[in-house]
């Protein structure tokens, strides 16, 4: 016989947790060695003074206010913790909206100009020169206004003058 | 031998039927403070008793079973009522002990030097009674005194699975619940607690 598991089967049957055969068996074995006899008046003592010792339990009505006032704390936390939230909720939105809309100015702005700049602007002036016309516009990339003249080839220019 | 559930440490919990206790955590998780205010009154003394039995300490006690309250308040949603109320609340209790535990095991790690600092508690009408143990009768003192150190020496999972068997009386399929674990390591964790305190108090009556 295994003492240790004949103890840990002792340890199962004061607790009510050993099944029927192995109580009945456990029982039939008539004659029991002093170790475990005294094992189980040990751990009858134990258990006894466990269930004796003194508890110093505070009443429940003082409890229940402590709790009470905690979760009251909890619940404080929870909302600033909320409040907080919802502020940089608002935050990130009104921040979103800003770059939306700044992205949007710069795009129509910058990126894609005016339709009216788009084509260049032309108009034909009065040139002083026989049988010469002018074209002033918009040089697109520069910006810079160009006063363009064509001459007929054998008139007193060939080319044109900025 | 004896193979009769202890009697519950609190006779409170009598007074509800399991129905009442399921209606008011019914209302309480609707949020109905008065509910769960009942519930507390109710179970207090038995997880209250858990704890101070785990710790040894009327203050700390006192903060764990505070801080379990809480977090059961803050649970109530998890709990499917497959399991009585103290169960779970038990599992609550027990893992507010535990991981208290292992939170100061891990600040001795950190620091040997530095004692943590307690929040200050906010005065209250009750302060722990100094339990100058005139009502553990004629027993000494100093037998006393080495029964709780013993238990103080057993890990916290086996301290708990005695206790929950010896003086709440529950199964080991409860105690399995509230500990998170299989029947066969409650089984364990209690046969060896019990060798365990036998080989301490060996000489000590």
């Amino acid at each position: 016989m295994n003492i240790f598991k004949e103890l840990k089967r002792w340890s199962r049957r004061r607790d009510g947790e050993l099944d029927a055969r192995a109580t009945h068996a456990l029982d039939a074995r008539k004659t029991q060695p002093a170790l475990i006899e005294e094992a189980l008046e040990e751990w009858e003592n134990i258990g006894a003074r466990l269930r004796r010792q003194p508890i110093p339990t505070p009443p429940a009505e003082v409890m229940w206010n402590d709790v009470r006032r905690a979760i009251h704390l909890l619940k404080a936390q929870e909302h600033e913790a909320a409040r907080i939230r919802f502020r940089w909720d608002w935050a990130a939105i009104a921040a979103t909206l800003v770059l939306f809309a700044g992205v949007g100015l710069f795009s129509t702005r910058v990126l894609s100009p005016p339709t009216a700049l788009a084509a260049p602007r032309v108009e034909w002036v009065d040139a002083a020169l026989p049988g010469a016309s002018a074209m002033v516009y918009e040089d697109q990339t520069s910006g810079a206004v160009v006063i363009w003249m064509v001459a007929p080839e054998n008139g007193p220019a060939n080319g044109g003058a900025i | 031998m004896n193979n009769d559930a202890p009697a519950p440490s609190n006779t409170e919990e009598r007074s509800l039927s399991r129905a009442a206790v399921d209606a008011l955590v019914a209302r309480a998780r609707g949020g109905d403070e008065e509910a769960f205010g009942e519930l507390v009154k109710a179970f207090h003394g038995r997880v209250y008793g858990v704890i101070y039995r785990m710790v040894n300490n009327a203050e700390d006690a006192r903060e764990l079973a505070q801080q379990a309250w809480v977090k059961a308040w803050q649970r109530l949603g998890s709990y499917k009522g497959d399991a009585q109320f103290f169960t779970w609340m038990y599992r609550i209790a027990v893992n507010a002990v535990l991981d208290e535990a292992r939170r100061s095991a891990r600040r001795k790690e950190v620091s040997l030097d530095e004692t943590p600092e307690r929040e200050p508690r906010p005065a209250a009408a009750w302060q722990p009674p100094d339990v100058g143990r005139p009502d553990r009768g004629m027993e000494r003192e100093e037998v006393w005194r080495a029964f709780e150190a013993a238990l103080a020496r057993l890990s916290p999972e086996h301290r708990a699975a005695l206790i929950l068997r010896e003086v709440e009386g529950l199964s080991y399929r409860e105690i399995g619940q509230a500990m998170k674990c299989r029947t066969g390591t409650v089984m364990s964790r209690i046969y060896y607690a019990r060798r365990q305190m036998q080989e301490m108090l060996r000489g000590i009556r």
